[in-house]
């Protein structure tokens, strides 16, 4: 932020940090394709992933480096995850799963780098993401069930006259989960991340004797944010192993 | 067994209900204790995980049920301006977003209980309580 900052000497706008640039403009067939500074930073952050998995278990060794260890954790914890979620039948879903949490949680650190674009405080990206889930349990429903899928809209025990009622509630219930699942993320990055902007503005603007609080505040609720940021991440993985049980198992 | 053996004692293979009653409760109370030792033996990073997870989720409620009614009211205004009802189904449709919210609250919030069964269950009462239940 600091090479904006010269031109308007704190007059910088909170939400300036969310823009998109294109860094190399590109165009196909009418539609604006540019690569952009979200673009970057998705490639980043997966070379940042490939790169850290490779390395970290090219030794493979039985007594694992720290390195590895953190590698194997975060195998481990997705795989628990998963197997808790959705049985060991589960675990062929789990590469796709594994992806979309390291995939998020390495998108929501790299924002945290000062000065960092966050590609997760786009509800384009985060929809983009659900809308992923979504459809692919939703195929996956149509697939394991066939016609049948659509009983889970029809929930059991519930008397014939509340079905006019209960049906588009049920409906209406797996319609938003898209929606709920990627606000959810997006709302908080990019609220987290304001705050921290606002905030900064006020240390820069206050005079010296009062910048201490904004400053205090700023300290803390960074270390606020990083958990955010892993909470995300984690709360995003958990409700697509929940909806991925729904439509490989059926039952809510 | 006829209804006049019902005062003098159980038959064979037949129960008390006292036996019954006991049985259970110390069923229960084996219950309680293997959740207590399943808690403890969870190490504390596993309870601080846990704990983390759950104070996120609580805060991720929130979203479902405005999605829920900002959902039901964006249908119901585009059906409105379908059908020229205005603004009958998009009153319906708010409340049925909401309700419809609420019921994954519910749902999210009852499997995270079903998660958290155990360290629950084993959590010591809140000592004031028998107080209260007087």
């Amino acid at each position: 932020m600091a090479v904006e900052g010269a031109q308007g000497a704190g007059h910088v706008s909170p939400m300036h940090q969310f823009e998109i640039e294109r860094i190399i403009p590109l165009d196909l067939f009418g539609h604006d394709v540019s690569f952009t500074n979200s673009s970057a930073m998705m490639i980043l952050a997966l070379a940042l992933i490939s790169g850290f998995l490779v390395y970290a278990m090219k030794a493979r060794s039985l007594v694992p480096s720290r390195l590895q260890s953190t590698a194997e954790i975060a195998y481990e914890y997705i795989a628990n995850m998963v197997r808790e979620n959705l049985g060991e039948d589960g675990m062929k879903y789990f590469p796709w799963v594994f992806t979309i949490f390291v995939f998020i949680l390495t998108l929501n650190l790299l924002g945290m780098i000062p000065g960092n674009f966050t590609v997760t405080s786009h509800i384009i990206v985060t929809f983009a993401l659900a809308a992923m889930v979504w459809l692919t349990a939703t195929a996956i429903g149509f697939y394991k069930h066939g016609v049948g899928y659509l009983n889970l809209f029809v929930p059991a025990g519930v008397p014939w006259w509340l079905m006019p009622v209960i049906i588009p509630i049920e409906l209406i219930s797996y319609f938003i989960r898209p929606i709920s699942h990627s606000v959810r993320l997006f709302a908080n990055m990019m609220a987290g991340h304001t705050m921290l902007k606002v905030f900064a503005g006020f240390a820069v603007s206050l005079p010296f004797w009062a910048k201490i609080a904004p400053t205090g505040f700023m300290v803390a609720f960074t270390g606020l944010e990083f958990l955010v940021a892993f909470l995300q991440a984690l709360i995003f993985t958990v409700l697509t192993c929940i909806y991925l049980n729904d439509a490989v198992n059926m039952h809510h | 067994m006829s209804a006049e053996d019902k005062g003098d004692g159980p038959g064979r293979g037949q129960i008390s209900p006292e036996d019954r009653e006991a049985i259970r409760q110390r069923s229960t109370d084996i219950g309680r204790q293997l959740d207590a030792v399943k808690a403890r033996n969870a190490p504390a990073d596993e309870i601080d995980r846990r704990r983390g997870a759950a104070f996120g989720k609580a805060f991720s409620f929130a979203a479902e049920l405005i999605v829920g009614v900002a959902f039901g009211a964006a249908v119901g205004w585009g059906l409105d301006r379908y059908f020229g009802t205005k603004p009958w189904l998009m009153v319906l449709f708010v409340i049925l977003g909401f309700a419809a919210g609420l019921m994954n609250v519910i749902r999210r919030a009852q499997e995270a209980e079903a998660q958290n069964a155990d360290l629950q269950r084993s959590a010591p009462s809140v000592p004031d309580d028998e107080d209260d239940d007087k």
